[in-house]
């Protein structure tokens, strides 16, 4: 036995190694704890499949054991590391749909639209327009940052014209709604920090300018954005989705601004202690600390608004949105007594909700990728 | 499962050879059956009674027409049936719906087609199962009594699902008695760790590009983009096929098994009758050796020498999928082989240059016959002319500059290792066993990572 293993080490030292480097593995890997979230991706990892007889014979098991495994492969972080590194050598300039741009701007690859989906929402946008004539809105899309951002792309990547298809949606609606365009505010102030580097979401400098462009367009003002920045606190080291995904090694991350915004804030009729979420600021998932992360519906009160209305009459907005505008939301606190917030994502029927209340606007703010992608648009139709 | 997975190299290799080392040689074939049996039903639940209905059908056709010697009629009569048998459920499972949507076209009526999934290998194990079939009847072979060892033929595991096609001679006396050398173990790794690393390091990476262009669609990139897709397309399909070829060889050498080689750096060849010789052997050799032959190969007129031909292009195209382009690939090689035979050989053989610019030319307008061929059978439809009008009508655009930039190194690196110039590196340096062990660590080890961070890692053979 012995005379032979010596024997195998001399003729063929690799194939005693391998032996080894699988064995050790398998036997660490089958050690290891189970892991249920991994805070390098910010997502949660596939723990071990039930077994049934219909998944076993639908052939799904075979899927789902696999995923669970590699999931939870030891020194799963290690491994994509030594991918994201290999890669960066290989001179690629993306990694999992992430691009790799100048001065550290990690942007999503958005080179293709699902046409199905996209040309359905646009469509549920339109019925929802069509559907309550008597109501004042406001359309807004938010470009994503690669579309503001262009100079800093990497040099001839074919993108979608965000700048023409957001046109074309909004030529599209009726002439009774208002819609606001922000490629002229944004674009203007490029060079400052609007979006994350290492997220796909706009900085709360960013959504504070399209807040203030919506107020302009209302006739309307907002204060200025230093007496926030003034009274804001930040958070370093944010790493975003971005970077979760691309797991560029030696990205740099990114600080978070937290205006202090005296307001009251009840998050489906639970009343908060603050506007932020301070266990998320200790997580990975920093930019769920706005509003409370997603919820179906968050109503914002306070003493801000800058324009109260004749006779004590209480002034609402509603805001219909995705994630960019959670930090968006309280700076509507400047220009209503109330400004109610509702997410389609945990919405059954829209039309409760506007037949409970009335409205002095309503505005519906998307940003481009989830307008395009998001499943759950057809709410608008109920 | 598949090889290039996790969950293949960490807990079924692990498993699987730990007991095989151990066990007596006269248990080995049950475990190897068992654990291929284990491997297929794994992935293939539903159609694993399929597989195993053609092994006792033909383990008992060949006993059979092994005692039928004074009764050639019902000798002929046993083979017919369960050639049909065999034969049958790959027409029906592969080729039934495309049977009925071309009855339909013709006919105008509109039969509903049947929802059928390919079973897992059937293409593979299928053209195995029948060369032992048919070399037993044709006195080439005697009929295996034992149930094991026959079963152990067709469903290892190495080469079950993707080839290479191993024919019962080919490994008949290795069921019987083999051997593990250190030599042997050390040439299984090394070549499971180089089939690893192409698949997963340079097929993988460079397929996505293909995909990126399709997703794009033709119609909206520009013409050195498409290009770059397709030649994209043809090193991926090399490399995963290859690979998967390497990784199976490599496994069934460290069991003791010898299979025959599959791919023998067809892109350096110098016409497409050279590059038949070098791409895919084993399927090609089997055709060559049920088929062709069996019609009467060359030894007969010209015209029924090119029905022959026609027939064997035909099924090789046909067998790569069920629809008219794997067809149309099979024939257009039929078309230069003819050609070359012809005239064109005498004129390939002057320039090395020219001649290989001419091969690989041919090839890649091949794959995208053969490329778009995958995307019908994946339901897309009408892209074959976009395709080809974007290769050949010139479209400018600055995109192809961003993938050049992105993909380039990997480009350089995958046309590298797609010539012999690799393998000369090898042998120059295979007496510096450290060398040899540092490049295998480094291969194996960055494909573990891109294997825990796979965002893309397709399996082609679902469709043959």
């Amino acid at each position: 036995m012995k005379e032979r293993f010596v024997k195998l080490w001399r003729a063929c030292p690799w194939a005693v190694l391998f032996a080894a480097f699988i064995l050790l593995f398998t036997a660490l890997d089958m050690a290891a704890p189970t892991r249920t979230r991994s805070e390098m991706e910010n997502r949660e990892l596939k723990t071990r499949p039930k077994l049934s007889w219909r998944v076993l014979m639908d052939g799904e098991y075979d899927e789902k054991f696999d995923s669970y495994i590699n999931d939870q492969f030891v020194g799963r972080d290690g491994w994509i590391t030594l991918k994201s590194l290999c890669e960066s050598l290989l001179g690629k300039t993306e990694n999992n749909g992430i691009l790799y741009g100048k001065d550290g701007y990690l942007f999503v690859k958005l080179d293709t639209l699902d046409r199905g989906r996209s040309e359905d929402n646009l469509r549920y946008v339109r019925e929802f327009f069509d559907k309550y004539p008597e109501l004042p809105i406001t359309f807004c899309v938010i470009p994503n940052s690669s579309a503001v951002l262009t100079d800093k792309l990497p040099f001839g990547v074919p993108l979608i014209d965000q700048a023409a298809v957001i046109a074309g949606a909004y030529d599209s609606a009726p002439e009774r709604v208002a819609t606001l365009d922000l490629f002229p505010v944004l674009s203007a102030h490029r060079e400052e920090d609007i979006y994350y580097r290492t997220d796909h979401h706009w900085t709360v400098y960013g959504a504070y300018l399209a807040a203030q462009a919506y107020a302009q367009q209302k006739g309307m003002e907002l204060p200025p954005f230093a007496e926030f920045e003034a009274t804001a606190r930040t958070v370093e080291g944010f790493y975003g989705t971005s970077y979760s995904k691309a797991k560029k090694v030696g990205t740099a991350p990114d600080r978070m601004l937290l205006p202090d915004i005296p307001l009251t804030i009840t998050v489906n009729g639970e009343q908060k202690p603050g506007l932020y979420d301070e266990e998320k600021l200790l997580t990975r998932d920093k930019y769920a600390a706005y509003l409370w992360g997603n919820n179906n519906f968050t109503v914002l009160t306070g003493t801000n608004n800058r324009y109260p209305a004749a006779g004590g009459r209480k002034t609402r907005v509603l805001l219909i949105k995705d994630s960019f505008a959670n930090s968006f939301a309280p700076f509507l606190t400047y220009l209503y007594d109330e400004v109610d917030i509702l997410d389609l994502r945990y919405v059954n029927q829209l039309s409760g909700y506007l037949d409970a209340a009335e409205y002095d606007d309503i505005l519906l703010m998307y940003n481009f990728e989830s307008l395009m992608t998001d499943p759950y648009l057809a709410t608008l139709r109920y | 499962m598949l090889f290039s997975s996790i969950l293949f190299l960490f807990r079924f290799i692990p498993a699987v050879f730990l007991v095989y080392y151990l066990l007596p040689f006269r248990f080995k074939n049950l475990w190897l059956f068992l654990c291929s049996l284990f491997f297929y039903a794994w992935g293939e639940p539903k159609y694993f009674p399929i597989m195993l209905s053609c092994i006792v059908v033909n383990y008992l056709a060949a006993l059979i027409i092994g005692r039928l010697e004074r009764r050639p009629g019902l000798r002929r009569a046993v083979f017919l049936i369960s050639l049909v048998f065999t034969a049958g459920w790959l027409l029906f499972f592969k080729y039934m719906n495309f049977f009925i949507g071309n009855f339909n076209a013709v006919t105008g009526l509109s039969l509903p087609l049947l929802k059928l999934a390919l079973p897992l290998g059937i293409s593979f194990y299928t053209f195995q199962i029948l060369s032992y079939t048919v070399d037993v009847y044709y006195g080439r072979v005697p009929a295996e009594r034992n149930f094991v060892r026959f079963g152990t033929f067709v469903t290892l595991f190495p080469q079950l699902i993707a080839g290479p096609i191993v024919k019962y001679t080919d490994i008949n006396e290795e069921l019987h008695a083999r051997t593990v050398t250190p030599d042997m173990l050390g040439d299984g790794v090394r070549l499971f760790i180089a089939g690893l690393g192409s698949k997963v390091l340079i097929a993988n990476s460079i397929g996505s590009l293909w995909d990126h262009v399709v997703a794009l669609g033709f119609q909206n990139v520009s013409t050195p983009l498409c290009w770059m897709g397709l030649i994209a397309f043809s090193l991926y399909i090399y490399f995963d096929f290859s690979g998967y070829s390497l990784m199976a060889i490599g496994l069934g050498r460290a069991m003791g098994f010898h299979f025959p080689q599959n791919f023998n750096f067809p892109y350096i060849s110098r016409s497409a009758t050279e590059f038949w010789r070098r791409w895919h052997m084993t399927l090609g050799s089997w055709f060559r050796e049920y088929v062709y032959i069996p019609l009467g190969g060359n030894r007969v007129g010209r015209a029924r020498h090119f029905f022959n031909l026609f027939i064997v292009w035909f099924l090789t195209g046909f067998w790569h999928g069920a629809n008219w382009l794997f067809v149309i690939w099979g024939l257009y090689f039929l078309v230069l082989l003819v050609l070359e035979k012809s005239f064109l050989l005498r004129y390939l053989e002057k320039s090395r240059v020219l001649s290989r610019i001419y091969l690989l030319l041919v090839v890649v307008i091949s794959w995208g016959f053969f490329a778009i061929g995958l995307q019908e059978l994946q339901g897309a439809h009408g892209l074959l002319p976009q395709l080809f009008s974007r290769l050949f009508s010139w479209q400018g655009g600055s995109d192809w500059v961003y993938y050049l930039r992105s993909y380039g190194v990997t480009f350089a690196l995958a046309i590298f290792f797609a010539t012999p110039a690799i393998k000369r590196i090898y042998e120059r340096f295979a007496k510096m066993k450290w060398l040899v062990t540092l490049g295998l660590a480094a291969t194996l080890l960055l494909s573990v990572g891109y294997l825990v961070d796979a965002s893309y890692n397709p399996f082609l053979y679902f469709n043959f």
